[in-house]
């Protein structure tokens, strides 16, 4: 797992919808999973899931419905796509209201069905756009749970995160960018080296000049 | 990807969206029935309080009107479309749907697929509303299934325009102002509600000559048994203009419009 860490405006979202071709870039290159993301956007967005910072979960349709529309667009056939959605609801501990409208679900269930939609297709990249956004601590630590788990059966993650304490938990390594440019990379330990301070975040601080 | 498989694909995608559209519409049924109701209330009101009101040659009033709010209602309801896209596009539904490996266009023509069943429900409630006020079909069973196949196919035409409109609105609000600033004119400068004839000479050539003139006068032929092939004609062709204006625009701009 690779973290993007960055004051507001540094341009971590901006790369995110770079490289998953949400927005073509001004110039240079960019592959995921291979790919090229201009020359080649479909293959890209097969081999990828997306969880953003805002849920893009469908309140109208039920918890179910919601993931075997993913299914559905990712050319999943109906009963392949409604078996995964019931594989990925249990999994998310979202079973009993699997049935019911997104619309009525609290935050973090909905945060977590946005982050099942995700995973739908087994894409081998996911890109996590800052996903604990407003999660309460409890919440936040099942959702870094679940995705630990997929880290660790083999799936890439780049994540965004304004929250150190997540990079510093789940990243093997972050790569710090401010106004626009790579200020930083390495492994947390390395940069915790490189800038003589003990916790990431003291060391963030220093990497982006805040702390002056 | 063969051109074949991505032709099937866009056409799955398609059905899957308008089915998730129809499924939002079944979860609020009253939605469905009160958009069902205020075109029936028009259908209602509309035959008995002009009837005395507006001399119709040849035709007695409810046979005359009917077919103008059917066609009157079917824009209006179009024009939600606007609406619709509009707000799919600010909300975040879209961003998502755009990093899947699905059709981009299927996003508008699920939609506008399933924008066209709704008008259809609408159509036969409004007829079947008609019929309790007098109206009479002496076309034949045929000719009132073409009258409606024509006036939802060119309902199906303007969903694709006004989701053009709703592609280039910043939000839903303004697409429902642009909407009616389009929508109003042609619903009244119509044979809907009177002849053209009767109109002021300024007036009467556009009103005799804009898409919505041209459908109604067709459904009006078909359903009342009068000679309609040049009327249909020119329901067909302005259907078609529309349509092959309206889709690759709205195409164009759906791939343009980043979130």
């Amino acid at each position: 797992m690779l973290a993007l860490l960055g004051p507001n405006g540094a341009g971590k979202s901006t790369t995110v919808k770079i490289l998953t071709t949400l927005v073509a870039p001004d110039g240079g290159r960019a592959q995921v999973a291979g790919f090229d993301v201009v020359r080649d956007p479909r293959r890209v967005r097969s081999a990828i899931g997306v969880a953003g910072q805002y849920s893009a979960v469908d309140g109208r349709l039920t918890g179910r419905e919601n993931l075997v529309l993913f299914g559905r667009l990712h050319r999943m056939s109906h009963r392949a796509a409604l078996r995964r959605a019931g594989e990925l609801l249990d999994r998310f501990g979202l079973g009993g209201a699997a049935d019911r409208l997104a619309r009525t679900y609290s935050g973090g269930m909905r945060r977590r069905l946005d982050l099942a939609a995700s995973l739908v297709a087994h894409a081998p990249v996911l890109f996590l756009d800052e996903p604990t956004t407003g999660l309460d601590p409890l919440r936040r630590d099942q959702l870094w749970a679940i995705v630990g788990e997929f880290v660790a059966a083999g799936t890439s993650v780049l994540l965004t995160t304004q929250y150190l304490e997540e990079a510093d938990r789940l990243a093997d390594r972050v790569v710090v960018v401010d106004q626009g440019r790579v200020v930083a990379e390495g492994t947390v330990e390395q940069l915790k080296h490189r800038t003589g301070r003990s916790s990431l975040d003291a060391a963030f601080l220093a990497l982006t000049g805040a702390a002056a | 990807m063969t051109t074949v498989d991505t032709l099937r694909w866009s056409v799955t995608d398609t059905l899957v969206l308008a089915g998730r559209s129809l499924r939002h519409w079944r979860r609020q049924p009253e939605l469905l029935l009160l958009s069902t109701a205020q075109p029936v209330l028009l259908v209602l009101l509309f035959s008995q309080v002009f009837s005395g009101a507006v001399a119709t040659p040849g035709m007695r009033y409810v046979d005359w009107l009917v077919p103008g709010v059917l066609v009157q209602v079917v824009a209006w309801d179009s024009a939600k479309t606007a609406v619709g896209v509009a707000e799919d596009l600010a909300s975040s539904t879209i961003e998502r749907f755009r990093t899947l490996p699905m059709s981009a266009p299927a996003v508008l023509a699920g939609r506008t697929l399933a924008d066209a069943a709704r008008n259809l429900f609408v159509v036969l409630a409004m007829l079947a509303a008609g019929t309790l006020v007098g109206l009479r079909l002496p076309g034949g069973p045929v000719a009132v299934a073409g009258a409606v196949a024509l006036t939802v196919a060119f309902g199906y035409a303007l969903t694709w325009l006004f989701a053009y409109l709703g592609l280039r609105a910043r939000g839903g609000e303004a697409a429902l102002a642009a909407g009616i600033l389009v929508v109003f004119p042609l619903m009244f400068a119509s044979s809907a509600l009177v002849p053209v004839e009767s109109m002021p000479a300024w007036l009467r050539p556009i009103a005799a000559h804009q898409p919505l003139t041209a459908v109604i006068d067709a459904v009006r032929a078909l359903t009342q048994g009068q000679p309609a092939a040049g009327a249909v004609a020119a329901a067909l062709a302005w259907t078609a203009a529309i349509l092959a204006v309206a889709v690759p625009a709205a195409v164009h701009r759906f791939r343009q419009v980043s979130v």
